[in-house]
């Protein structure tokens, strides 16, 4: 398995950023719950060439982004529908509409793929991103063959998607994707979170529970363990303060315009 | 989160300096923090590198490092949000006096449109 390290980095480095990545790039190179392993580092590949790709760039200027016509930079072998969604996921995230949505769905995206494929694309967004604020190239992604060698090691259910639906899972008015019930107390997916309830933003990708599994995982070596997130006073004994984690918090997400 | 965190650390706060950038009030590296924040988000390695730098030589590197997290964990959270068209919920009638004075509601709620 590739592991993930930081060794080429001129400062002083937690571990947990490296064993938390290395986890997500295990996860990358399984069978997901609705995408296989290929399909997922072909996700992650497009999250890259989405910065460099013409169409995006046309678009980003767009008053009416999704009225232009086009054809996405790609080398991977994702349909098309999911590298749309992709690259607008991580281009243009601000202006994505649930007309947007819907039309992927009509088109023939199923909405387990259309989360799951949210959850890796923020995944890799974020970690590119800390790769690049400490001045060091993006981390190798997965190979083939590194998904031939851990298929060797796994069960075969741990080779192909299962399609793993909650039951609790239902559309509402709360978010264009279904959702689970924010009480999940007594139900497979009551580690998600423990407290009984939570915010919009962690039961957004409760349809596929790993994804918000990866999630928890990575938020809490990079900003917070998820039941000290809505109690202030925690530091979680790093070098930020809460008030200077917040700040830049809430500066990254004012720069996105995130109504969120 | 920001105002009660600095209630927490007795350290006023000046909210506008989140929509607008600027001074942030008592917060201890505020300035490099900022710009530190600023610059991931633009993407722009040059700008990255300059802020990165000053906010070393101010702060150091653990400072850093931690700022370069939570910078990058919310390039991730904004984009769920946005792409999965949650509203919020409760909060909004807690914090909808707060989100009007700062601008916020200028930006699209994902869920109405």
């Amino acid at each position: 398995m590739q592991a993930v390290n930081y060794d080429d980095v001129p400062y002083s480095l937690r571990t947990d950023f490296a064993e938390s990545h290395t986890r997500f790039w295990q996860r990358l190179q399984s069978a997901g719950t609705w995408l296989t392993a290929k399909q997922r580092i072909d996700v992650a590949t497009a999250v890259r060439e989405a910065a460099d790709c013409e169409y995006c760039r046309q678009r980003k200027l767009a008053l009416s982004p999704h009225a232009l016509v086009g054809q996405h930079s790609d080398t991977t072998n994702l349909s098309p529908l999911m590298i749309e969604a992709v690259h607008a996921i991580v281009t243009d995230a601000s202006r994505l509409t649930r007309t947007w949505y819907e039309g992927l769905l009509q088109k023939g995206l199923m909405d387990g793929e259309y989360v799951e494929i949210v959850g890796t694309v923020v995944s890799i967004v974020s970690i590119d991103s800390f790769a690049r604020a400490l001045g060091v190239a993006l981390r190798p992604l997965p190979t083939l063959d590194d998904v031939a060698a851990l298929g060797n090691t796994q069960k075969t259910d741990k080779k192909e998607p299962n399609r793993y639906q909650p039951k609790t899972v239902e559309a509402s008015d709360d978010a264009w994707v279904p959702m689970l019930n924010a009480e999940n107390a007594g139900t497979p997916e009551a580690d998600l979170w423990p407290s009984g309830k939570t915010g919009n933003v962690v039961r957004a990708m409760s349809l596929v529970p790993d994804e918000v599994r990866t999630l928890i995982d990575l938020s809490a070596v990079h900003y917070l363990e998820m039941k000290s997130v809505r109690q202030p006073g925690v530091d979680a004994g790093r070098a930020l303060k809460r008030s200077q984690m917040e700040l830049v918090a809430g500066r990254v997400s004012a720069l996105n315009q995130c109504y969120y | 989160m920001l105002r009660a965190s600095s209630e927490t650390h007795d350290e006023s706060i000046n909210l506008d300096a989140v929509m607008a950038g600027g001074a942030a009030g008592e917060i201890e590296f505020a300035t490099e923090l900022l710009a530190f924040a600023e610059a991931i988000v633009s993407g722009e390695d040059h700008t990255i590198t300059i802020a990165r730098d000053q906010l070393v030589k101010t702060a150091g590197q653990d400072v850093m490092v931690d700022a370069a997290g939570v910078a990058s964990n919310f390039q991730r959270m904004v984009r769920i949000a946005d792409s999965t068209g949650i509203v919020l919920g409760p909060m909004a009638e807690v914090t909808s006096d707060l989100r009007e004075s700062l601008g916020i509601n200028s930006f699209a709620n994902r869920s109405s449109v």
